[in-house]
């Protein structure tokens, strides 16, 4: 009952292992906005919390975006293509988009889907950057985190950005032009078995069990909490004004209610729905009563144990000791590696 | 004392889709709430959908031919409607296919190199199967593997071959989203199983013998031994977007979100699920020249006529719509029908218009595009199946008739009454 789906799964680890030991790539296209217009940064300076006026252009920032509420409504990586131009990376345009109808107002700018004209690949783990040196004609060595640069993949234009979704340092996105991804996946097919590489494809991997152990967010664990539940105030520019500042204000008085923290299973063979596969989550129970939902549950493959995240009451603590779905987890700081 | 309070549904909710009152309104100022139109609704269309099967049953008695047709035809529609070049288009350019994807926040890289994306149709059933009042929970979502157990479905009453056939227009759309994937329903409920267990399965990663028959869906799996299995005790009586658990929202793992509210307005209750399984194989065969329309009418006819009567056969079901309809004490007329039908129109949303309302005729005109649906024998069924109701529920001096003479073709206008008739059936 309850087969661990994760830890006996070979192909699973093979995907996971390759990029913490290695270099694994794999598909990682998300959804595009182009932001331009003389108000772009000032109007990106409104929807986000953090500063995205004072970016250089090339750099890039991930950030969150609120409602008036305060609570978060995406997470994005925003990145300054030119003076008057940004790329906001996201997985919910069909949510952005309306929203930036709503609160455009008087800003003049544009913005539109791009999605379908680019492809992104992800080449993660410590021999990243010897596989995009060989890929890329100019090499990637001059590549800052979180910067975005025009390069050249065997005479193809590409753009390479330094960054990633699985805690690696030592890890690189690759857009290409839809029409030239074929040429890309070739080219990586080739060149990752050289450096003890692999394509990862599983998106149980990709998504849940290397972002996770290495401490990063997916909306299910974001959606209806604001930036102090989930501990991102970092970076947030408080002396100018973005939508959900005055309701963050008060959070910030009265501090928060509940807190995101990690948890680990010691047993093995485990089922605790989470929000990232649907549904409102497990609740965490102390003593038979409720104090939060999992929102996330997957496996880390370093440590070799169940691990996830869930949001608590403010008077849940790492090292308390709670029952999901019938199973004794932990409470833990994130990250898990 | 206690402050706890059981989960129900908020007093707001519904408020929008049905105006006025978060419930629908009988002639006698009943209020039906909108949790029960809701469940009302799906349940009336299982039950004229398990009545369509029985007239597909008699058409074709063998069940190997019945489930293959149903199938071939189902996935035949399902094709049409998401294949990616040449699936159905909602803007220029635009194939509904990528529409549904980007509307359940199929993010682009599930597409996968090897366009493998097959497993992203589990997410739209995920939708679906909540929206109908079919809940459970996503036990596995992955690129190769896909688990959903459901605790319920209205339709199970239909019986086994509306499990083959869904199943089978689910791969289908699969297919359109990716190669390799094969789903399976290892139990289900309308073979008496507890749960719906659907498992969609990567066959590069998981390879099986391939089936020989469209409806061989039912497994065995090559990851039997990763099912988990939820207990009775712990299934759920109602779906995410009537809980508390997530503020009355249904929510997949991609986070779309979506209220019982839009739910309802969203075409959850005002199509004919399960009728159309049955209604769209037996115009194929008209078609193809093995039946008449004529023949079929009869049967469809012959049937509803029957489970009409068996409705209100017993006493204490016509005591159960009196109540259920605020029925004022003694009366027994072509009222009691009348209210009736109205809830059956306010909960499926077909707008419709009272001519007549008294102790000696009831006549409405209702939308006919809105009531048909696009499946031409409802209304056949649903003259039958009112005509059998009155013989019991009121008194075999009633009838119910439609009414077309000077009547436009877009109303479809129909009639309770008293009428001697010496040919009568």
């Amino acid at each position: 009952m309850y087969k661990n789906v994760y830890k006996n799964d070979a192909m699973k680890r093979a995907d996971h292992m390759a990029v913490r030991e290695a270099v694994g790539w794999y598909l990682f296209t998300h959804e595009l906005i182009e932001v331009t217009g003389p108000d772009a940064a000032a109007f990106l300076d409104y929807v986000c919390p953090k500063n995205i006026a004072n970016l250089d252009v090339t750099r890039g920032r991930y950030t969150t975006m609120l409602n008036e509420k305060g609570e978060i409504i995406d997470d994005v990586v925003i990145f300054r293509m030119g003076e008057e131009c940004f790329w906001i990376s996201t997985l919910y345009t069909k949510k952005t988009v309306p929203w930036f109808n709503q609160v455009k107002g008087d800003y003049a700018v544009e913005y539109k889907v791009i999605t379908a004209a680019w492809d992104m690949y992800s080449i993660q783990g410590p021999k990243a950057a010897e596989l995009m040196n060989e890929l890329i004609a100019e090499g990637v060595d001059d590549v800052k985190f979180f910067q975005i640069v025009d390069k050249t993949m065997d005479g193809t234009a590409v753009k390479v950005n330094k960054g990633g979704f699985t805690g690696e340092k030592l890890g690189y996105e690759l857009y290409v032009k839809k029409e030239d991804t074929k040429k890309a996946v070739a080219k990586l097919r080739e060149l990752a078995p050289k450096y003890g590489g692999q394509q990862v494809t599983d998106i149980q991997i990709m998504v849940w069990s290397l972002p996770t152990e290495a401490g990063y967010y997916l909306m299910c664990d974001l959606s209806r909490n604001n930036p102090f539940e989930v501990n991102m105030t970092k970076g947030i520019n408080w002396d100018k004004d973005f939508i959900g500042k005055d309701a963050l204000l008060k959070v910030k008085e009265e501090g928060p209610a509940r807190k995101l923290l990690g948890f680990t299973v010691d047993e093995e063979d485990i089922f605790i729905p989470a929000r990232n596969i649907g549904g409102p989550g497990t609740p965490v129970l102390v003593d038979g009563e409720e104090k939060g939902r999992v929102t996330k549950v997957t496996y880390s493959y370093v440590n070799d144990k169940n691990i996830g995240y869930a949001i608590v009451d403010a008077s849940l603590n790492p090292g308390d000791k709670v029952m999901l779905h019938g199973f004794e987890a932990v409470l833990c700081e994130i990250p898990f590696i | 004392m206690s402050n706890k309070i059981d989960d129900r549904l908020p007093k707001e909710v519904g408020a929008k889709s049905l105006p006025n009152h978060p419930a629908l309104k009988t002639p006698w100022e009943k209020l039906i709430s909108f949790h029960d139109a809701y469940h009302y609704a799906c349940r009336h269309h299982a039950v004229i959908g398990a009545l369509f099967q029985e007239v597909l049953r008699i058409l074709i008695p063998d069940y190997d031919e019945r489930c293959t047709i149903m199938c071939k035809v189902d996935c035949g529609v399902k094709r049409y409607i998401f294949d990616p070049e040449k699936g159905m288009e909602v803007a220029p350019g635009l194939h509904y296919v990528d529409y549904h994807l980007a509307n359940h926040f199929m993010h682009p890289f599930f597409t996968g190199t090897e366009n493998n994306g097959g497993f992203r149709a589990g997410v739209f059933g995920d939708n679906g199967d909540e929206r109908l009042l079919m809940q459970g929970r996503v036990n596995d979502f992955g690129t190769y593997r896909v688990e959903k157990e459901l605790d319920a479905c209205p339709w199970d009453i239909m019986g086994s071959e509306i499990c083959r056939t869904s199943t089978a227009s689910l791969e289908e759309i699969g297919k359109c989203c990716g190669d390799n994937c094969e789903y399976n329903m290892v139990e289900a409920r309308g073979c008496g199983d507890l749960h719906c267990r659907v498992v969609c399965e990567n066959r590069t990663k998981f390879p099986m013998p391939p089936r020989e028959k469209i409806w061989d869906n039912f497994g065995p799996i090559a990851t039997a031994d990763q099912i988990k299995f939820t207990p009775r005790e712990e299934m759920y009586t109602e779906p995410q977007q009537m809980r508390s658990e997530y503020d009355f929202t249904y929510r997949s793992g991609t986070c779309m979100e979506k209220d019982a509210d839009s739910y309802y307005a969203d075409g959850a209750v005002t199509y004919a699920l399960g009728s159309d399984y049955c209604i769209n194989p037996i115009n194929q065969l008209i078609r193809a020249g093995k039946f008449t329309q004529e023949q079929v009418d009869f049967i469809i006819e012959c049937v509803f006529r029957g489970a009409g009567k068996a409705q209100f056969g017993e006493k204490f079901a016509i005591d159960g719509l009196h109540d259920w309809l605020g029925v004022p004490r003694g009366m027994n007329d072509g009222r009691v029908l009348g209210g009736y039908i109205e809830v059956i129109l306010q909960s499926v949303l077909v707008p419709y218009t009272v001519i007549a309302f008294n102790e000696e005729e009831v006549i409405y005109e209702i939308d006919r595009a809105a009531f048909n649906r696009k499946l031409n024998s409802l209304t056949t069924a649903y003259n039958a199946y009112f005509y059998g109701m009155v013989k019991t529920l009121v008194s075999p001096e009633w009838t119910f008739e439609e009414e077309k003479e000077g009547v436009p073709e877009n109303i479809y206008r129909v009639k309770i009454c008293k009428k001697i008739d010496k040919f009568c059936l």
